[in-house]
């Protein structure tokens, strides 16, 4: 087992992670993606989740976007939460209120964006090891985020295999067709409307894309059983990402701050890095 | 069971038990959340497109015209975008079903166990009230007149059919959904 951050490291990690929360929610200010930009939305989705459900019945969407003064007060603490983070990254308060915080807005947002983006856990999640004062307790919680982020790319590859879909030759035309119609339309002369318009051309070309993804999904599986491989399974989660981005045009910003948990921070923050500390015991 | 004390889970169960069982019980709803396909946040299913998907004989696609220019969601900030093309999605499907939402059905497949007038209050609850239809048209307007920082007088959303033929789109039908004609449509 890795040992315990000592707290000069854990401060460290901790700006590094809610920096890129920070920049996270700065892209969601100017993309007018932040509750008091909502203009007061009338039409959610409560989806299938029981969650969510929870919120609708106690009117709390409506609460945080009906009244412009609430939902600024509301944007302008969630982001301070961060800011504060950064500036005093030992103090656990403003993790505590940060994660709180991130939670209603996630459902919140996620509610009347009628689409369940499931990228944004990663924002929900990460803050939580920075909410226990324990450093040992801290380091065990990144170590918990590493074999989730595992989890999550690992089980996109099973399902891609249990569903069949793997065999599927015709499923990245499928996925193009449905998703990329708008760039088909008004800007076919782009390099990467060609690219679709080449790929809807070569069928087995995008199914041997979507073949080499699974894989390199299915290869996280090994992080279950070494962390030899965590570099070269962070530059997988990379790859996949760019991937994403090339072949669906989608790009899940807020999962990548998962990856990071793939990155040697113990041994980039070592003492031999200017970090002179021990750890405390738990 | 030695295997089992070696392992995070085991490890962290051994010296703070606490930490340790707030971890197998995530795991465990997790475990469960995907064994019956069901997602409570923050219990999710990754399949990533990992369902069958076949090209699909037509495709539907919502335009948005303001003030007689085409829309699309690349021309909006990401967030925003993605945010008004999907509820415009969202709207199409309700009124493309008559705006019957898609909860009763869910409620009778899943919670059949519920009283019915419970059922009927969560679906009341839950669902999309088609009186807000004129409230709707509002904030599209007004949400528009933000994103895009101007003013506007009118906003003209239709439904789109199309099919690919040689791997080219090609239009086959139209329909208007609704349109604005001031910040305080009705």
């Amino acid at each position: 087992m890795a040992p315990a951050f000592t707290e000069r490291q854990r401060s460290t990690l901790a700006r590094i992670i809610f920096g890129w929360i920070l920049l996270a929610l700065l892209w969601r200010w100017v993309s007018f993606g932040m509750l008091s930009q909502l203009e007061a939305p009338v039409l959610g989705n409560a989806y299938k989740d029981l969650l969510f459900w929870l919120f609708q019945l106690l009117d709390v969407p409506a609460f945080l976007t009906g009244t412009s003064a609430i939902a600024l007060a509301f944007d302008v603490l969630l982001t301070a939460t961060v800011v504060m983070t950064i500036a005093l990254p030992q103090r656990t308060l403003f993790p505590r209120i940060y994660c709180a915080l991130i939670l209603c807005y996630f459902i919140t947002h996620t509610f009347y964006a009628n689409h369940h983006y499931r990228p944004i856990i990663g924002l929900l999640v990460v803050g939580l090891p920075f909410a226990f004062r324990s450093l040992q307790r801290m380091s065990w919680m990144v170590d918990a985020l590493r074999y989730y982020i595992l989890f999550v790319y690992a089980s996109a590859g099973l399902y891609k295999v249990f569903r069949g879909s793997i065999l599927n030759r015709d499923q990245m035309t499928g996925i193009i067709e449905g998703t990329q119609l708008d760039l088909l339309l008004f800007d076919p002369n782009s390099a990467h409307a060609q690219l679709f318009t080449w790929l809807l051309q070569h069928e087995r070309a995008g199914w041997a894309l979507f073949v080499a993804a699974t894989v390199l999904e299915l290869a996280f599986l090994i992080g279950y059983v070494t962390r030899r491989c965590d570099v070269w399974l962070f530059i997988a989660a990379i790859s996949l990402h760019i991937g994403f981005w090339s072949t669906m045009r989608f790009f899940a910003f807020e999962l990548i701050v998962l990856d990071l948990t793939l990155l040697p921070w113990r041994k980039l923050l070592s003492p031999r890095n200017g970090n002179e500390e021990r750890a405390h015991p738990a | 069971m030695a295997f089992l004390r070696n392992t995070f889970l085991g490890q962290v169960l051994t010296r703070d038990r606490r930490l340790g069982l707030c971890l197998v019980a995530f795991c465990v709803v997790q475990s469960g959340a995907q064994l019956a396909t069901s997602e409570v946040t923050p219990f999710f299913l990754y399949g990533m497109y990992s369902e069958r998907i076949h090209p699909a004989p037509e495709y539907v696609r919502v335009a948005c015209r303001v003030d007689d220019a085409e829309l699309t969601q690349a021309m909006m900030p990401r967030y925003a975008g993605e945010l008004f093309f999907s509820t415009l999605y969202r709207y199409e499907t309700l009124e493309a079903e008559g705006f019957h939402d898609l909860f009763g059905p869910f409620l009778a497949k899943r919670f059949g166990w519920l009283p019915q007038d419970v059922r009927d209050v969560l679906e009341h609850r839950l669902s999309f009230d088609p009186t807000d239809r004129p409230a709707f048209k509002a904030w599209t307007h007004r949400y528009l007149e933000r994103v895009l920082g101007r003013p506007i007088t009118q906003v003209r959303v239709e439904r789109e059919v199309y099919r690919y033929v040689d791997h080219v789109p090609q239009l086959i039908r139209r329909e208007p959904l609704f349109i604005t004609d001031g910040p305080g449509v009705h």
